[in-house]
């Protein structure tokens, strides 16, 4: 069964420079237990995707224009806010990118794990203590009794990432949400954690959405990948799947643009070209300025997602029947 | 081998901190050379010293300890002005192009200014000649030069910073890493023009990133630092298929790998990168090296030579 069915989504941004349409007619669903990668550049919407399914889109500026965002089967996005504090950083709980900025430097760890603890769980401070002390050494902070007194300036990097996971788990989500968990952290650093999300997937069983830019974190982590491009997802697959056989020319695009540690070649193929604009997407494909296989047919109207074996998705009319 | 362009012997920096007997050891005794028309690659976490080093190669930080020689010239012994001069064929390439040009001038204004400072003589005509040549070189449009920064994409920006690098002809360029800041179809856009303007300007690079997979498909040595050391340095082939060092074999088993299924044995160093201010006694690497001995913890190992000329520093017993 699916924890959380998200059905052409829209999330739209309202500014002076005109519309930004950051997701539009997003569609996934992620079943209990799995995760789900999604992949894209810089502005392709992934982040925004996850912002809204926790529902922190800036209000000023940032609307759900359309579709649902069922969560065991309830929509978040009609939730009032009073309802949506109790899931949020609870059942559904994020990770972002850049420890140090998600911490609260005049804090102590200990004080910022327990605050939820106190407020989700209804703990009073001794026992919330003990379950942040616990949090930190299921995270594998060394010392944790030590630790949990400590500032986020007097850990380094990987660390922080660690608390910050730590927090994160203290509601037991059925869902965490991770964006971009690890790029500021150097590979081996990296490795560290990729690995313990990994083993606390598997020893809690929650469900994961790991937002990312790396191919190489999704093949580590996902079973599921959507590739998105421009607010939309143009492919989605089994991860093996995916890597064996991309299908989209922007999936293919985007791995031949990795170098490849066991495969030399010269010259790397590149995509041409660069993302379209948020306020100035073309009317047809939007990926078809950059695609080597585009037609007059493809810049016309919206290409639809078509169905493939085995769930697989592609938005392409290469693909279309 | 080809000739020597740089050679870097004993070289150290040593940054004040708070404390008066507390230094960052940010480079500690590194020894390399750079050979005419290759590209040295140097690869290494935060803080192991790999953009220090770069500085001080082009001598934009003076060294605590040790020399720096361009083409026979000993950098540190330099008077200013020859400094300068020697400056046009040494160039460097920022990581953040946001943070590299100025955001009031226009790229005309950036990229004539190496030519007003280095060629005085030249008329306004025959700077703007230059600058639409090399707008061309870097793949950029000639109503482009009446832009500001801010009127680029990030990858545009690393054109603009491209251009102005090898607008006085350089010999060497440092490339630091030129494309962390760019999402991966622009980074291989800039580094396939990196590789053209290298053949076209018959450049040496010095090519400083973090990205291992990039390094090899760019590079044709690789320098390994930790903790401002040189832990291993040799030809690409030799340090990817050999994995001498430790520290090498733990970097090159933690990049995921997305076309293989076996994903093989991962390495998974425990802990995290010591501080540079209180670096650990002996080798560097001892606590978090899985094959760590009683002498690693005392002797710091110096660079060995391998029979295939690769460096490496560790106490084991290596071929």
């Amino acid at each position: 069964m699916s924890l959380l069915e998200v059905k052409d989504l829209k999330t739209y941004f309202y500014t002076d420079a005109g519309v930004g349409k950051a997701v539009d007619g997003v569609t996934f669903s992620l079943d209990k237990g799995k995760v789900l990668g999604i992949v894209g550049e810089s502005g392709c919407g992934k982040s925004v995707t996850s912002l809204s399914i926790m529902r922190l889109v800036d209000p000023a500026t940032g609307r759900y224009e359309g579709g649902s965002i069922e969560f065991n089967g309830q929509d978040i996005l009609k939730l009032p806010e009073k309802e949506m504090r109790k899931l949020r950083g609870n059942r559904i709980s994020m990770i972002f990118q850049e420890p140090m900025t998600s911490l609260n430097p005049v804090f102590t760890i200990g004080y910022q794990i327990e605050e939820s603890l106190i407020l989700h769980k209804g703990m009073d401070k001794k026992t919330a203590r003990q379950r942040a002390v616990e949090l930190l050494e299921l995270v594998g902070i060394p010392e944790a009794g030590k630790r949990v007194e400590e500032y986020p300036h007097q850990l380094s990097g990987g660390m922080r990432q660690r608390v910050m996971i730590a927090m994160a788990l203290a509601g037991d989500p059925e869902l965490l949400i991770a964006d971009e968990p690890t790029t500021a952290l150097d590979v081996t650093i990296q490795a560290q954690i990729l690995e313990l999300l990994k083993s606390l997937q598997k020893k809690l069983g929650m469900s994961i959405i790991i937002i990312t830019h790396d191919l190489g974190v999704i093949a580590e982590m996902a079973d599921e990948v959507a590739v998105m491009y421009a607010g939309d997802i143009v492919e989605k697959a089994k991860t093996r799947e995916l890597f064996d056989n991309p299908l989209h020319p922007y999936t293919v695009g985007l791995m031949n643009s990795i170098p490849d540690v066991d495969d030399e070649v010269d010259r790397l193929r590149t995509l041409e070209g660069l993302v379209p604009s948020l306020y100035d997407m073309p009317a047809g494909c939007r990926f078809a300025p950059r695609c080597q296989f585009a037609c007059p047919e493809c810049e016309k109207s919206r290409i639809g997602l078509t169905q493939l074996e085995g769930g697989r998705q592609v938005r392409c009319r290469r693909y279309e029947q | 081998m080809s000739e020597v362009l740089v050679d870097v012997k004993n070289l150290k920096k040593y940054f004040p901190t708070s404390e008066k007997d507390k230094k960052v050891k940010a480079v500690d005794d590194v020894t390399f050379q750079i050979y005419k028309n290759e590209t040295l690659g140097v690869v290494g976490e935060s803080g192991c010293g790999k953009s220090t080093t770069g500085r001080l190669v082009l001598n934009l930080l003076e060294p605590t300890d040790g020399t720096v020689t361009f083409k026979g010239q000993n950098l540190s012994a330099m008077k200013k002005k020859e400094m300068r001069a020697l400056r046009r064929q040494m160039q460097i390439i920022f990581q953040d192009p946001y943070a590299s040009l100025d955001p009031r001038k226009t790229v005309l204004q950036i990229l004539a200014e190496p030519y007003q400072i280095h060629h005085p003589e030249m008329s306004r005509e025959e700077i703007l000649e230059e600058v639409n040549r090399l707008i061309g070189c870097v793949g950029l449009r000639p109503e482009h030069i009446y832009r500001y920064p801010h009127e680029f994409s990030g990858g545009q920006r690393q054109r603009v910073g491209i251009a102005r690098a090898i607008a006085l002809n350089p010999e060497f360029v440092v490339c630091d890493e030129p494309v962390s800041a760019l999402d991966v179809s622009i980074q291989a856009q800039v580094i396939n023009l990196l590789q053209d303007i290298k053949k076209e300007f018959n450049l040496t690079y010095m090519f400083i990133s973090h990205d291992l997979r990039i390094i090899k498909h760019f590079c044709d040595r690789v320098m390994v630092m930790y903790l401002g050391n040189i832990v291993e340095i040799g030809t690409k082939e030799a340090i990817y298929e050999k994995r001498r060092h430790p520290y090498t074999q733990a970097l090159l088993s933690a990049i995921p790998n997305i076309k293989s299924q076996d994903k093989g044995e991962r390495i998974l160093l425990t802990g995290d990168i010591p501080s540079p201010v209180n670096p650990p006694s002996g080798c560097p690497f001892h606590p978090r090296c899985s094959y760590c001995m009683d002498i690693c913890k005392k002797e710091k190992p110096c660079l060995k030579t391998m029979e295939d000329g690769t460096r490496v520093a560790c106490h084991l017993k290596l071929e």
